[in-house]
């Protein structure tokens, strides 16, 4: 099967200016600027199958942004190969994009003033949808998306959640064969995320469409993605099923316990105390030596317990301890 | 569904209607500024004692300063400041993922504007400037021929807009250069007074530059004040500098495009 996107090798270099807080470098940078040159991209390489859905993760100034945006043809590469649906996607931008749906979850795509239907019908005749089929999946997307009441007002007057259901549909309008989302769930409730990923997996499941996803919701990852590519510094640090990364790296869970009065001297196996306050604690559980509701079932009947908040591992470590592998 | 063209061309027209009390205004203000030319000019006129001042009749130079203002608002052209929001904010990638030339897309859309102030403002205009002030309203092959140069001088007002507009890319904020860009270019055009008001070597130069043919040029077209052979020197002038123009846009925008980081403030 032909890979839909290759990525070879990919740089991208930005050049900015530096300058330092003060008027006197205020005034200094209008007269002499410094240049910095920040690597993004320091050599990826990827490539994804049709029907895929992969999660694009990794903490903030990653690459994961840069490399959507080249993928989608908006930026040139500094270095290295890029190949999408045959194009090469900065090369034939207008041919290209026809068969590519984007999403950027911080950034506004429908037109300010007018309502989400307006955009819609551009949309329609931008990618030349016969009428009929265009109605119909509008009907079909909206009803999913729960959007029916909202799409006449102006966008200007939508909550940032009804904006991105409203930009989902825009961008899925035409049936791409491929769709980058870019932070797609921000904003929404939880029963909205919920809706929205299951449009995600039946749009999957039934045209086939290839999606890449870059979040920093664990549960969209969970929900959406077998396969996860993981960035850090502008490099990719794994590539690969979820499923391993769950196996092999999150064998911790962090537990925040709020306790009615002072905790005293709390000890079990496999718990680490990360912090302590003066109602509560931090305790690291290592999975591999006890099971969660051991401790909690201890905790319970051994203190007097208001809250207890179970988190994972934050993917930033993880990316930490799988980076530190790598060296 | 509609062509890709006219579907730009519609958007555009739809975002006006948003903002039509805007245009409602002008029904206002216009009467009003040519108000004050009328008084200011007819001072003028009786104190020097001459009906033709540089070539121009006391009811030509108003018809000059009507027919200016509907210029003004055909070729306005708020690209340039596109440009710099969504450039700083990031939010040009938005135009970049739609399957459209940006250049033509934002002309048209520019031209949705224009035809829904054609009908709002133009015509109700034309109506108070024909009736309180007697402007001269030519026969229909001049009018034509002034509707010819009025397109091509929109494309170029458009263009020099655009230009403005990519320096953005490089400059970030370029509020202050969107507003010199407006008042030197009325100025150069002869939008403030008749470029015939001013020195010799000055009106030289001009046949030199493009601003000419934005407004002075296109105005005495109305005015009846071309042979054939003039209007036709005109609409070449106009053709070569869209030319220009257009070829300056094509290598900027190569550059610009290596430029654009997306990501905003």
């Amino acid at each position: 099967m032909k890979n839909i996107i290759e990525v070879r090798n990919l740089k991208k270099t930005y050049k900015t200016h530096e300058r330092k807080s003060g008027i006197l470098n205020a005034i200094k940078s209008v007269f002499a600027r410094k240049h910095r040159y920040d690597a993004a991209l320091k050599g990826i390489n990827f490539s994804i199958e049709p029907g895929e859905i992969v999660g694009f993760i990794g903490p903030n100034g990653a690459g994961k942004s840069t490399t959507i945006k080249i993928l989608a043809g908006l930026l040139y590469p500094s270095d290295g190969e890029v190949q999408v649906l045959d194009f090469i996607p900065w090369k034939e931008r207008v041919k290209y994009v026809q068969n590519i749906g984007v999403v950027f979850g911080q950034k506004i795509q429908l037109w300010w003033d007018l309502p989400p239907l307006d955009t819609f019908e551009l949309h329609r005749d931008l990618y030349k949808i016969p009428k009929e089929k265009f109605e119909k999946r509008l009907k079909f997307m909206i009803k999913i998306m729960g959007v029916s009441k909202i799409i006449n007002k102006p966008v200007r007057d939508l909550s940032l959640g009804e904006r991105m259901k409203c930009q989902t549909i825009a961008a899925l309008l035409h049936k791409p064969k491929l769709v980058f989302l870019d932070e797609p769930t921000i904003g929404l409730d939880a029963v909205a995320k919920e809706r929205y990923r299951e449009f995600i997996l039946s749009t999957n499941t039934r045209f086939g469409t290839t999606f890449l996803i870059t979040t920093h919701d664990m549960q969209d990852i969970e929900k959406l993605c077998k396969r996860i590519i993981i960035i850090n510094d502008g490099r990719i640090v794994y590539d690969g099923p979820l499923k391993e990364i769950k196996e092999k790296y999150m064998t911790t869970k962090i537990l925040d316990i709020k306790f009615d009065g002072r905790p005293v001297g709390f000890k079990h196996k496999g718990c680490e105390i990360l912090k302590r306050g003066k109602y509560g604690l931090k305790v690291v559980v290592d999975l591999s030596k006890s099971k969660i509701n051991e401790v909690i079932d201890y905790l319970i009947k051994e203190y007097e317990v208001v809250d207890i908040n179970i988190q994972d591992t934050p993917i930033e470590e993880i990316i930490q301890r799988i980076y530190k592998e790598k060296k | 569904m509609i062509n890709k063209y006219l579907a730009s061309i519609r958007m555009g027209f739809k975002d006006m209607i948003v903002y039509r009390f805007h245009l409602y205004m002008s029904l206002i203000t216009a009467p009003l500024s040519l108000l004050i030319y009328y008084y200011l000019w007819k001072s003028i006129y009786s104190y020097a004692g001459q009906a033709i001042i540089n070539g121009f009749t006391f009811n030509a130079l108003i018809t000059y300063y009507a027919i200016n203002t509907i210029i003004g608002w055909f070729v306005y052209s708020e690209v340039d400041a596109w440009f710099e929001q969504n450039i700083i904010n990031g939010e040009l990638i938005a135009d970049l993922l739609i399957p459209v030339n940006l250049f033509s897309h934002y002309f048209l859309v520019h031209r949705g504007y224009s035809i829904f102030g054609l009908m709002v403002e133009t015509i109700p205009f034309l109506f108070i400037a024909k009736l309180v002030f007697n402007i001269p309203i030519p026969g229909f092959w001049i009018l034509m021929a002034f509707i010819l140069a009025l397109f091509f001088a929109v494309v170029l007002e458009f263009m020099i807009s655009y230009i403005v507009g990519l320096t953005a890319f490089w400059l970030k904020r370029i509020t202050g250069i969107r507003k010199a860009r407006r008042t030197i270019v009325l100025f150069l055009a002869g939008g403030m007074l008749p470029l015939s008001f001013f020195p010799q070597w000055f009106q030289d130069i001009s046949f030199f530059l493009p601003f000419k043919y934005i407004r002075d040029a296109v105005v005495n077209i109305w005015l009846g004040n071309y042979e054939i052979i003039g209007m036709l020197q005109i609409y070449l002038l106009q053709i070569l500098w869209i030319g220009v123009l257009g070829y300056i846009i094509y290598l900027m925008w190569k550059r610009a495009s290596k430029r654009f980081s997306g990501a905003g403030t």
